[in-house]
């Protein structure tokens, strides 16, 4: 109990506090702007969080990430642009409301439902965690196995409308990890005798360039199709929330901030699937449901609860088998590792004051987001007006310093510009890139564990299927993977039955 | 051939398999006698790597869809220019680090050459941008440094390259 109360008050420290409050700060911002996502700032702030405590460091990039999937909103309702993937179903409400005069009304719900679906989240990771750390102390080699193959199906298989390209960029990221030193016995593999490459690719440079530099060089394309700043209007109307708009929406936040924590729990999904799942049920469960698409606030409440509902439940798999629930805290997971510390049941046992403390500082992002989301929401859209073409080269600069920072060499700075380049290319033929970090990361716990498992059982492949955990897990992989190319198969047939139809009607 | 982002995808990724084929050549022979061997799990990815290449190369000979995914030239070469511009600025942050620090004189040594390679690197970005006001170009190149050395390197204590 000592170690939890301590926890607690480091957490609340002066210290802790501050960095919070910058990292939500900078989170809306990031998340209001189009172009810079969740992903991207938490990556970007990484390399500030190196000499920090761990707890500081966790308030900065957690507030990051609150802020970053609530920041979305505001220009999903102000603009009409989703600012991140997390606020794409709030624009099919916000931009009515703006429309209607309602803006101040449809940020302060979207301010309030993120504030419930985040501590929601925040109160099921503090239930669920130890109870679920525990029962991982049960799990073997093999079941880790096929969770983390589990991880990887669903993020190759969601993130894309084509299931091949998914699985492509998967198989990349599973490629690219197992540069470098073979983790069982310290072998060179893969490195093509580069000396650079014997220690493998570092992590932070490459999702700095995935995730930073090809991002901003798509949108500076965008930019540059427009050819110059559309005029943006962030003006916020007056009449802000009633108390019964808040109360007749009670059970809307609950339901969808359960499926914000139930998704954020399962591997490699994220706040978009989220959002678009409780804005549709949602949707369904209304006695109105023709008023939806034309600005309704249960729409808004429903999407913006649910994602940010994921900030906690994608810690519940990281925490508790180092397996991260979305892509942001898959980046996180590298946060933890610079720290030193190997996420897992023995975190719970060696770090207590490490868990409570990241317990205590999720909490505190979504206080202090609700906070600056209905007192400084004004002055944090007037960042909307700074033009493209100026933000972006601002930001890559940031993205060579991030680069650098982890490991001081300039090796990393052509590797921050060879995977930008990557990123941006892949973002132009539809190809995820996700999968290809998710994949990165979960591919040392798949390939130690797979061999491992292996030589405990002494080279018995059965050892894969005759655990109940791992045969349960590696079922589900399969449907998954079935269900996708039975999918995958139907959208092409009827994408050409369509076109075979327009053919022949232009012929006639 | 009808859809040729997806026929050079596919193409690539065999292209890559092979790349991968011959890191797995040129790893040496496993140190010790082990059940599974270190490249048996690389082989397995670039088996993988190979199907899917083969399955997009085909599918996008037989997708009828003609998709564009470079829909403006102009902004197509500007993004060329700011990838260029960002290689340089990676490279000239690496080669004036080195020149300046074997000066010897230890203020020159002290993110100077970070400072001067990102001013430049800002006001070629913006001008390839389309900012035109040259006043505009200064400040925001000169600011954004400042605030980066500042903030990364006084008050986090983070080493900029």
């Amino acid at each position: 109990m000592d170690i939890v109360l301590s926890a607690i008050a480091t957490a609340l420290s002066p210290a802790c506090l501050l960095a919070n409050g910058v990292g939500v700060a900078l989170g809306i911002i990031f998340g209001a702007l189009p172009g810079l996502t969740a992903a991207m700032g938490v990556a970007l702030i990484m390399p500030l969080t190196f000499n920090m405590p761990t707890v500081e460091a966790f308030s900065a990039l957690l507030g990051m990430y609150c802020g970053a999937v609530y920041g979305g909103s505001i220009t999903a309702i102000l603009v009409g642009t989703p600012g991140t993937v997390a606020a794409a179903a709030t624009m099919l409400e916000g931009p009515g409301l703006t429309a209607r005069g309602e803006s101040k009304k449809a940020l302060d719900m979207a301010t309030i439902a993120s504030f419930i679906g985040g501590t929601f989240s925040c109160i099921m990771l503090i239930i669920l965690s130890p109870l679920l750390a525990k029962a991982a102390t049960a799990f073997g080699a093999q079941d880790y196995f096929a969770v983390a193959i589990f991880g990887m199906a669903v993020v190759a298989s969601l993130a894309s409308s084509s299931a091949i390209k998914g699985g492509i960029a998967a198989l990349l990221g599973l490629y690219i990890s197992t540069i470098g030193t073979d983790p069982i016995y310290g072998d060179l593999r893969n490195t093509f005798d580069i000396p650079q490459l014997f220690s493998g690719l570092p992590l932070v440079p490459v999702l700095v360039g995935l995730f930073a530099v090809g991002q901003i060089l798509v949108t500076m394309e965008q930019a540059f199709v427009k050819n110059s700043q559309s005029s943006i209007n962030v003006e916020i109307s007056r009449k802000g929330l009633s108390l019964k708009d808040l109360t007749s929406n009670a059970y809307n936040f609950l339901r969808s901030s359960i499926i914000g924590t139930v998704v954020g729990i399962i591997p490699a999904t994220g706040v978009g699937t989220a959002s678009y799942i409780a804005y549709s049920t949602a949707r369904s469960a209304s006695k109105t449901p023709e008023l939806y698409g034309k600005g309704v606030l249960e729409g808004i409440a429903a999407t913006e609860s649910s994602n940010n509902a994921v900030t906690g439940g994608a810690l519940i798999p990281l925490l508790t088998l180092g397996v991260p629930g979305d892509i942001v805290v898959a980046i996180m997971l590298g946060a933890l590792m610079i720290q030193g510390l190997v996420p897992g049941p023995l975190l719970f046992t060696e770090h207590p004051d490490v868990v409570y403390g990241i317990f205590t500082a999720l909490g505190v992002s979504n206080i202090l987001m609700l906070v600056m989301g209905l007192m400084a929401v004004r002055p944090l859209a007037k960042v909307l007006l700074v033009p493209t073409t100026i933000l972006m080269p601002a930001v890559l600069t940031l993205c060579i310093v991030g680069g650098y920072a982890v490991n001081n060499s300039t090796f990393d700075l052509y590797i921050v510009f060879a995977f930008g380049i990557l990123g941006y290319l892949m973002a132009k033929i539809n190809m995820p890139a996700s999968p290809l970090l998710l994949s990165m990361i979960l591919s040392p716990i798949a390939e130690t564990n797979f061999r491992r498992a292996l030589v405990i059982s002494d080279g018995d492949y059965s050892v894969f299927v005759t655990s109940p955990i791992s045969l349960g897990v590696l079922l589900v992989t399969l449907g998954v993977i079935v269900r996708t190319v039975l999918v995958e198969i139907r959208t092409r047939r009827k994408l050409a039955e369509a076109e075979e139809q327009f053919v022949s009607d232009s012929v006639q | 051939m009808r859809n040729t982002t997806d026929v050079v995808t596919g193409l690539l990724t065999i292209a890559f398999s092979a790349l991968g084929a011959w890191g797995i050549v040129l790893t040496g022979e496993p140190s010790e006698a082990s059940v599974v061997e270190p490249t048996s799990f690389t082989k397995a990815i670039v088996a993988g790597l190979f199907i899917l290449g083969c399955v997009q190369t085909w599918m996008g000979f037989t997708t009828k869809r003609k998709i564009s995914y470079w829909p403006n030239r102009a902004a197509m070469k500007k993004i060329i220019y700011t990838a260029a511009l960002f290689f340089c600025y990676a490279s000239l942050t690496v080669a004036l680090s080195d020149l300046l620090k074997n000066t010897g004189i230890l203020w020159l040594a002290d993110n100077v050459a970070f400072w001067i390679a990102t001013f430049a690197f800002l006001v070629s970005a913006l001008l390839v941008g389309g900012r035109r006001k040259p006043l505009e170009i200064v400040l925001v190149s000169a600011f954004v440094p400042t605030v980066i050395v500042f903030t990364f390197s006084r008050f986090f204590l983070i080493t900029l390259p």
